[in-house]
């Protein structure tokens, strides 16, 4: 059975490492450094979820959200936002544009499983 | 003298019917008493017999009922061992779970922290580390300027860099950790004012530098087991990593320099 597909989007090295140890034996994983980059990979490969963080370069995850959600193959595929920042104002807009979750860093590994087996299920 | 007769013999036939009659109605009468009595008979048997087998009956009764409640007694006592069992499973299970992220922490911080020779990058992957896998939004990394004898802040996050002047070695908490080389942490999850941890940068036992936290993000509590783990990582293998890469910087100068000194003697012959 083939395994399903995250793309884990963050301009952090370090969180990326993190996430593919702790998804990559059960998921296979994709990874993007940016939110442009992220809606390339995603209008592409067509993920079965997406992990993006908000703070990043170039396109910030809320700005690549707003155009995942606003494009067809896209607009279905689960988004859960991963992030330092988890102001109320940030999460209500993030929700606003569709997001399916939040993880707040630094992650959680049970959280992330969790969530992820979640809206994989 | 015929009408005489006549009346006599109705009579008579009248008084025979009329016996008849009522000796039927007796047999009748007599059978349905029988009945009665039979059935009366029967039900004064099975009472008697019920009666009879009553104490029987309630002793085995009363053997089954207590051999129900001490298996009952045994089921619940069970129960506490399987549900004492699960919980110990469970507190393992949550025991195992924290020091596999632990370890995955380890794994990252050490793996990033190893995996450039680049100075710059070394220093933006401890920053990573703070901010993403301890989760600090206000710090600053400082290392030891061997001549002044000072602490000097080469990079921060969420911090004013002017207003953080060099810290003499010695001076105040950050200055003090560095002196002893040992790391401090404070209570307090810190309002961005005052040090709550400084972790010194020691290659054996000499001083490379410190990282001091100013505050964590809000979602985060307080510093956990996981985090004095990275801690005591970060004190040697960020320390090493820093090293590595001024060493590598200084050698990757030297051979730039040997490299154009040999390209203008060959210029020259």
């Amino acid at each position: 059975m083939d395994k399903k597909r995250i793309l884990l989007v963050d301009d952090s090295d370090t969180i990326l490492v993190f996430e593919k140890l702790m998804l990559g034996s059960l998921y296979e994983t994709l990874t993007a450094k940016n939110g442009r980059l992220a809606l390339e990979t995603a209008l592409k490969e067509k993920p079965d979820l997406i992990l993006m963080d908000i703070m990043m370069p170039e396109m910030d995850g809320i700005e690549s959200l707003r155009a995942m959600r606003a494009q067809e193959t896209t607009k279905k595929i689960p988004i859960i936002m991963v992030t330092t920042k988890s102001e109320k104002a940030r999460v209500e807009t993030c929700y606003k544009l569709g997001c399916s979750d939040f993880i707040n860093k630094p992650i959680d590994k049970i959280e992330l499983l969790t969530k992820v087996k979640k809206f994989l299920n | 003298m015929d009408k005489q007769p006549k009346d006599k013999s109705d009579l008579l036939i009248r008084l025979f019917e009329d016996g008849k009659n009522f000796t039927q109605e007796l047999l009748r009468e007599n059978e349905r008493l029988r009945l009665l009595v039979a059935a009366q008979k029967t039900d004064s048997d099975i009472k008697k017999k019920t009666e009879d087998t009553l104490p029987e009956n309630l002793a085995r009764l009363e053997l089954e009922n207590r051999r129900y409640k001490e298996e009952l007694e045994q089921l619940r006592q069970t129960l506490t061992d399987v549900e004492a069992e699960n919980k110990e499973f469970a507190h393992k299970y949550v025991s195992v779970e924290q020091q596999n992220t632990s370890l995955a922490n380890l794994y990252v911080a050490s793996y990033r922290l190893h995996s450039t020779l680049d100075y710059k990058e070394v220093i933006n992957v401890i920053k990573e580390i703070v901010i993403n896998l301890i989760g600090s939004e206000m710090f600053g990394i400082f290392l030891k300027d061997e001549k002044l004898n000072e602490l000097k802040m080469v990079t921060h996050e969420g911090l004013d860099g002017k207003k953080i002047a060099p810290i003499s070695i010695g001076m105040g908490v950050v200055g003090q950790a560095a002196e002893k080389g040992e790391s401090y942490f404070s209570d307090k999850k810190g309002a961005g004012d005052e040090p709550i941890a400084c972790i010194p940068l020691k290659i054996q036992s000499q001083l490379l530098g410190v990282i001091v936290i100013y505050q964590l993000l809000r979602q985060k509590d307080g510093f956990s087991a996981v985090d004095f783990d990275l801690f005591s990582l970060m004190a040697d293998h960020a320390a090493t990593a820093i090293y590595c890469s001024q060493l590598h910087t200084l050698s990757e100068r030297k051979l730039s320099t040997m490299q154009n000194l040999l390209e203008l003697l060959k210029t020259e012959k």
